[in-house]
C-alpha cells in the first residue's frame, strides 16, 4: 500500500517550482487571477522577504504541491492507497483526492493565509525529546497555560505553541536531560486556541463553497483517522485551532499494513525525515511490545507494563538504532511518565524544608564548585516539575538545593 | 549597572581539533546541541561531523578541509551559543566575522541551523570542486608595509583589519607562501590561517557566480536580535538578498564594527568562538577610557570547564557590581 504525503509551512525554499511553473503555464495564469500577484515571482525572487509571510508561503506552496503532484501523475506507477497532509499540505491531499478543484483549493489558502497572518501576536518554538506527557505536566506545573501543543511531528520532535511571553518563558523548563527547546521564527501561535477568532471566520468563508468526498482516503490532522463525508468544512476550520496529530497519523496508516510506503511530494524532504524517525520509533515499539497503539477514536497511546527481561531486550535494540538513543530513552521516560509524580513528592517536601528554615537572603554554599558564599534571591521552588531549586543573588542560573548547604555565621 | 552583551563568532582559522572537547564530554547540554548539529550534518556529507572533531584526529593536525571546518565552525559556535543562552546568558546583539556572520544569523534566528549547515556545506562543496587553492595569511604589523614592499605584496589582496597592526592578506597559495617568505625575512611577525581558500578577495572570482547564488538562494526571516557586521555600516535589522556573498567576497572590517558597537555605549564582548581570537582583536580595539569589557567561552587551551565558570562568576562580577 501506499501513501502520499504533502509538507505544510516550513518546507518552502526560494527558487522552488522553477522548472514546475514552466510546465503548467495555464495553472500558473489561474493563480495569478486569483492572487492578485504572480506567485512565480514570490518563489523565485522572493520579493521583500515575502516567502516567509504566511499570507504567501501557503499560497505558494499550495501551487508547488499541486504542480508538482500533477508531475508525478504523469509517471506514476502505483495508485497510492491514501493521502495525508502536513497543516497546509492537507489542502493538496484534499485537492488530489478530488473534494475540490485547483482554483477553490488555492482561494481557500488564500483566505486561511490571510487570516492567520492577522492573528494577535503569538510564538512558537519545537520541544524535541520529550513527550507529549511530559510537555503538558511541564507547563501545567508551571503554570504556562496560555501554551498549546500545536504539532505532534514524531514522538520527540513537538511544537508548542501560544502566548509570546509565555513560550519565552517556557525556554527555561526544557533544557533539562536530552530536552531542546528551539525557537521558531513565525508570527502567530499556529493551530492554538489563540487561532479560534480566525477559525470562526475561516468557518464561515468554507460555508460558501460545496466539496465533495475525499475519492481516495485522506488521513485528517484533527482526528488521525480517515476523513468521514461531509467533514471537510469541519475538518478544515478546526485544523487552524487544534494541533496536527502527524505522528498518529503516520502510526495509523504504518499498522494499516506493514508493507505501507510513503512518498512524499512537494518541496524538499522535511516529512521524509519525520517518517524516517517514526519508522524507528514504530519498529521500536511493536517489537519491544511494550505499547499498545491503539488506533480507535481514543487519542492516546496507552503503555503497557512489562517484565524486567523484556525491558532489557529492547534496552539492547535502543542501543543498536544508532543516533536515535536520544529518541528511544524518550520513549522509555514517556512509557514511564507516572513516575514523574512521586519525585515531584520528594522535591516538594525538600522545597518546604528549604523555606522554613532558609528565608530569602540566607547565606549558603555550594558542595559542587567553589562559588564562596551564596546569598539566596528567592524562596526555593520547583523547576521542570521535579527539580528543587533556587536562585542567588548575582547568578542568574538555578542552583540545585541538593548541592547546596547552609553557612552558620560565626558570631 | 547593565551593559548590554554582544555575542562574537570568529571565522575561518579559529578552528581546531578536539575544540570544545572537554566540554563535550562533561556538559551535557552541550554535548546534546552539538550531536543535534552533527546529525545535520551527517545527512550532508555522510559523516559523523562529531567523529571528525573528537574521535579522529589530534588537536596539533591541521583541521583545513573546508567541508569539515565549515560545518564544524558553525555547530561550534551555535552550540556554545545555545549552552549559554540555556544559562540565561542572553545576547543584546551580535557580531560576526566572516563564516562567523553565519553564526550569528543562525543565533538570531535569521535562518535556521538546518539553512545554516547546509549553506556552509554547499559553500565548501563549490570552493572544493572549483577554486584555486589559496591562502590567507595575518600579519603583525601597520598596513603601511604594503606601500614598502608593494613588489613582495603584488599578488595578495587585504582581506581583513582586525586592529592596529593587525591585518590579514588573501591570495593564491604560491603568492602568499612568497609574501610570507620574505616577511619572515624581514622579521615581520605573521601566521598562517588554517584556510586552503583566498576569502574576501579575487581569488574567489572564478567560483562568484555558484557562490552568489547560493548566498541569494538563502531565504531570511527578521533577526530577533540586532547583527553588527563588518561589510555594513549600520546594525542590520533585516538581511538584503546578496548579503553573504558580500560577507564572502568584501574584506572583513572588525575595528569598524567595534568602533559602532562602542558608539552606542559600553558592552560586555563574549567570545563565542573556539580560540578566543575576536576576544583578542576587541582588547586591542577598545579605546582606553572605554568600561566595555571582553571575555571569551573556550579556547585551544582546554580547561573549558574552568573557563565557562569563570565566564560565569565574572559576567556576575560585571552585571552586579
Amino acid at each position: 500500500m501506499k501513501t502520499i504525503v504533502f509538507p505544510g509551512q516550513g518546507s518552502q525554499s526560494k527558487g522552488m517550482g522553477a522548472e514546475l511553473f514552466k510546465k503548467y503555464p495555464g495553472l500558473m495564469e489561474k493563480s495569478n487571477n486569483i492572487l492578485g500577484y504572480s506567485i512565480e515571482d514570490v518563489c523565485l525572487n522572493n520579493p521583500n522577504g515575502n516567502l516567509n509571510k504566511t499570507e504567501y508561503t501557503q499560497p505558494a506552496l499550495y501551487v508547488v504541491n499541486a504542480l508538482s503532484y500533477y508531475e508525478k501523475l504523469e509517471s506514476i506507477v502505483e495508485k497510492p492507497d491514501y493521502f495525508a497532509g502536513h497543516s497546509l499540505g492537507e489542502y493538496n491531499a484534499l485537492l488530489a483526492a478530488e473534494c475540490f478543484d485547483f482554483e477553490t483549493g488555492l482561494k481557500l489558502v488564500k483566505k486561511r493565509g490571510e487570516l492567520m497572518s492577522k492573528a494577535p501576536k503569538g510564538a512558537m518554538a519545537a520541544i524535541l525529546n520529550s513527550s507529549k506527557e511530559e510537555i503538558e505536566i511541564t507547563l501545567e506545573k508551571n503554570n504556562l497555560l496560555e501554551i498549546d501543543l500545536a504539532n505532534y511531528n514524531t514522538l520527540s520532535q513537538i511544537v508548542i505553541s501560544g502566548d509570546a511571553e509565555q513560550i519565552s518563558q517556557a525556554q527555561a523548563f526544557f533544557q533539562e536531560g536530552q530536552t531542546l527547546y528551539y525557537p521558531l521564527n513565525t508570527s502567530g501561535a499556529f493551530h492554538s486556541r489563540f487561532m479560534k477568532p480566525a477559525r470562526e471566520e475561516f468557518k464561515k468563508y468554507l460555508n460558501e463553497f460545496s466539496f465533495n468526498d475525499p475519492c481516495t482516503k485522506v488521513i485528517s490532522n484533527v482526528t488521525a483517522q480517515p476523513y468521514e463525508p461531509g467533514c471537510v468544512v469541519e475538518n478544515l476550520s478546526s485544523q487552524l485551532s487544534s494541533g496536527v496529530r502527524w505522528y498518529e497519523s503516520i502510526f495509523y496508516l504504518m499498522k494499516l499494513s506493514p508493507s505501507m510506503s510513503f512518498e512524499e511530494v512537494g518541496n524538499g524532504e522535511v516529512l521524509s525525515k519525520m517518517i524516517a524517525h517514526l519508522e524507528e520509533d514504530y519498529t521500536n515499539q511493536v517489537s519491544s511490545g511494550q505499547v499498545t497503539i491503539r488506533m480507535d477514536s481514543s487519542q492516546k497511546y496507552s503503555g503497557s507494563a512489562t517484565g524486567s527481561s523484556d525491558h532489557t531486550d529492547s534496552e539492547k535494540k535502543f542501543e543498536k538504532a544508532s543516533g536515535s538513543i536520544a529518541q528511544v530513552e524518550k520513549i522509555q521516560e514517556w512509557m514511564s511518565a507516572s513516575t514523574i509524580q512521586p519525585q515531584s513528592e520528594t522535591a516538594n517536601e525538600k522545597v518546604k524544608k528549604w523555606n522554613s528554615s532558609l528565608p530569602v537572603g540566607s547565606v549558603v554554599k555550594s558542595t559542587m564548585k567553589d562559588y564562596g558564599e551564596l546569598k539566596t534571591r528567592t524562596q526555593a521552588i520547583i523547576l521542570f516539575g521535579h527539580r528543587a531549586a533556587v536562585y542567588m543573588e548575582g547568578y542568574k542560573g538555578y542552583f540545585d538545593l541538593d548541592e547546596l548547604t547552609p553557612v552558620h555565621k560565626k558570631i | 549597572m547593565s551593559m548590554p552583551i554582544v555575542f562574537m563568532f570568529s571565522g575561518q582559522g579559529s578552528q581546531y581539533f578536539q575544540m570544545g572537547r572537554e566540554l563535550f564530554e562533561n556538559n551535557p547540554r552541550f554535548r546534546l546541541w552539538m550531536n543535534f548539529c552533527s546529525k545535520i550534518v551527517e545527512d550532508l556529507i555522510g559523516e559523523s561531523l562529531v567523529d571528525i572533531i573528537y574521535y579522529r584526529n589530534e588537536k596539533s593536525e591541521k583541521f583545513d578541509r573546508i567541508l569539515h571546518s565549515n560545518p564544524a565552525l558553525l555547530s561550534i559556535e551555535y552550540s556554545l551559543s545555545r549552552m549559554l543562552i540555556e544559562k540565561r546568558i542572553l545576547p543584546d546583539c551580535l557580531l560576526g566575522y566572516s563564516l562567523g556572520e553565519m553564526t550569528a544569523a543562525v543565533v538570531s534566528d535569521a535562518l535556521t541551523i538546518e539553512e545554516g549547515l547546509v549553506f556552509a556545506v554547499d559553500v565548501a562543496r563549490t570552493l572544493e570542486e572549483s577554486c584555486p587553492i589559496g591562502a590567507m595569511l595575518a600579519i603583525v604589523d601597520s598596513e603601511n608595509i604594503i606601500n614598502s614592499y608593494s613588489e613582495a605584496f603584488a599578488n595578495c589582496t587585504v582581506s581583513g583589519r582586525n586592529f592596529e597592526n593587525n591585518f590579514v592578506v588573501s591570495g593564491l597559495l604560491d603568492d602568499v607562501l612568497r609574501l610570507q617568505h620574505f616577511l619572515e625575512s624581514r622579521n615581520v611577525l605573521t601566521h598562517r590561517l588554517s584556510v586552503k581558500y583566498g576569502f574576501h578577495s579575487e581569488v574567489l572570482e572564478n567560483v562568484s557566480e555558484e557562490l552568489k547564488r547560493l548566498c541569494c538562494s538563502l531565504n531570511f526571516r527578521r533577526p530577533r536580535y540586532p547583527v553588527y557586521s563588518s561589510v555594513e555600516s549600520s546594525k542590520i535589522e533585516e538581511y538584503s538578498e546578496e548579503y553573504f556573498w558580500r560577507v564572502i567576497r568584501e574584506p572583513v572590517n572588525l575595528m569598524n564594527a567595534v568602533n559602532k558597537i562602542e558608539k552606542s555605549g559600553s558592552h560586555i564582548y563574549i567570545d563565542v568562538g573556539p580560540s578566543g581570537t575576536l576576544s583578542t582583536s576587541v582588547s586591542y580595539l577598545l579605546n582606553k577610557n572605554s568600561s566595555s569589557k571582553k571575555i571569551e567561552v573556550i579556547n585551544q587551551f582546554g580547561k573549558d570547564i574552568e573557563w565557562v565558570s569563570k565566564l560565569e562568576s565574572q559576567l556576575t562580577t560585571w552585571l552586579v557590581s
